[in-house]
């Protein structure tokens, strides 16, 4: 039960710096906050509503996303689509990405063997 | 909008800036609205809410960082610190409470008062200590957090930890404290109102060993001791182990106290004048006594100096042998 936890805890924090990542790649067209979520958990990524909008939020703030209300509907709703700064951070945090998996993956094999 | 949803986004953001809590009130609202069917019912809106989880783990989402009056960083040392103070503060209002209810004779005395003044002091201490200690380390913090940390830094002295019998215990010298200040205020208390406790009582006679004019002149002696006597009480809790710094403190402490008795013990006043009569009041047989008087109190004299030497060589040579013992492990 104990082990249980913390393997949650521990999975938590591994997935947490994944998600900045996750949520740009997914706003190369622009996606109101709900939609965002629904295609990410297509894709088999979970993510908290409580920790998507707030993390939208500080992109927005951070100037990774612009943001647009879009009022013409029934329900007001907050479209984002990557900035031109976030476009070129998502390139470059996808290569990190791919690198630091790497290494993990070879530093694993190499630890099996 | 339904009441709850209100109720659950004003919750949010309350605890937001004000500057954000308009657009951030407007992003819940809509995202809730999106998780939500049409016209949904109390038991669905309860289920999202319920999804979304702690208003105020929400919020600090929001806010992105968490806030602290004082930082984990130093938070350690803040908490040290109350630790220490604290009960030092406490019990040291709580002793002078009792005393100053006890010598103050404007009022009659009475447990109440007497419970009411220890508790009373003790406690508007403690906040006020408690509330100066926290104001410190905000302010320290606040300093602290914008200095870029260097090498300089780090601290000059490394203090290894001892084992515990070796160390001092925090017990012990908080009472070494309580201690010297209820001795020191209660004596010089008793000197200046003449107390009953250096009268010898025999047939409805009062009389004083001591010359009135040798106690009075001893109270600014008595004040020194004290002061000392503190200031070493403290430097034990500061260090909690036998330091040399600490043995060279304790051990000044020690010859000022043993060159302040030997001083008043040698007073030519020092007695009253009328102690033959004190002695051939109480003892039938006198002649001993009587002797011993006969040479102005020297025996007296020479067998309270060499007490007072031989207790201060053991107070030193107990001292000197813990910091030996303290520093050889090493």
């Amino acid at each position: 039960m104990k082990d249980d936890e913390q393997l949650q805890s521990l999975v938590i924090d591994l997935r947490r710096g994944t998600l900045v990542l996750a949520v740009l790649s997914c706003l190369k067209e622009k996606k109101y906050g709900y939609s965002l979520l629904q295609d990410m958990e297509e894709q088999g990524i979970r993510i908290e509503a409580n920790t998507l909008y707030p993390l939208l939020r500080r992109l927005e703030t951070q100037g990774l996303l612009i943001s647009e209300w879009d009022t013409g509907e029934s329900r007001p709703r907050k479209y984002y689509i990557l900035s031109k700064r976030g476009t070129k951070l998502q390139g470059l945090l996808k290569e990190e990405w791919r690198r630091l998996s790497q290494e993990m993956e070879k530093f694993l094999e190499e630890e099996k063997s | 909008m339904n009441q709850l949803i209100e109720r659950y986004v004003f919750d949010v953001t309350r605890r937001l800036k004000e500057n954000e809590r308009i657009e951030v009130a407007k992003e819940l609202e809509s995202m809730i609205s999106d998780m939500l069917p049409e016209n949904p019912s109390e038991g669905q809106i309860i289920d999202v809410i319920n999804q979304l989880g702690d208003p105020r783990l929400m919020a600090e989402q929001y806010r992105g960082k968490p806030q602290y009056l004082i930082s984990p960083a130093v938070f350690d040392m803040y908490f040290t610190t109350l630790k220490l103070v604290i009960p030092i503060v406490a019990i040291v209002l709580a002793v002078i409470g009792v005393i100053s209810t006890i010598f103050d004779l404007s009022i009659p005395f009475s447990v109440y008062r007497l419970f009411s003044n220890m508790f009373g002091l003790a406690f508007s201490g403690i906040f006020q200590a408690a509330a100066l200690i926290t104001i410190g380390f905000v302010i320290y913090d606040y300093l602290e957090l914008k200095k870029e940390w260097t090498i300089s830094n780090l601290p000059e002295k490394v203090i290894k930890p001892v084992e515990k019998k070796l160390g001092i215990s925090r017990a012990e010298s908080i009472a070494g404290i309580v201690m010297t200040i209820f001795f020191t205020v209660l004596f010089i208390a008793m000197i200046l109102r003449n107390e009953w406790f250096f009268f010898f009582v025999k047939d409805g006679h009062l009389l004083i060993p001591f010359s009135e004019a040798a106690l009075n002149r001893a109270i600014p002696y008595l004040i020194i001791g004290g002061i000392l006597g503190v200031t070493v009480g403290i430097f034990k809790l500061y260090y909690a182990r036998w330091t040399k710094q600490l043995f060279i403190i304790d051990t000044i402490y020690n010859v000022v106290w043993a060159g302040i008795l030997l001083y008043v013990v040698n007073w030519p006043d020092l007695f009253n004048p009328n102690i033959e009569d004190i002695v051939t009041l109480y003892l039938d047989d006198t002649d001993f006594f009587l002797r011993i008087i006969d040479t102005g109190g020297q025996l007296i004299r020479n067998i309270s100096s060499a007490a007072v030497i031989i207790i201060t060589v053991i107070g030193i040579a107990t001292a000197a042998v813990s910091t030996y013992r303290t520093n050889k492990l090493q």
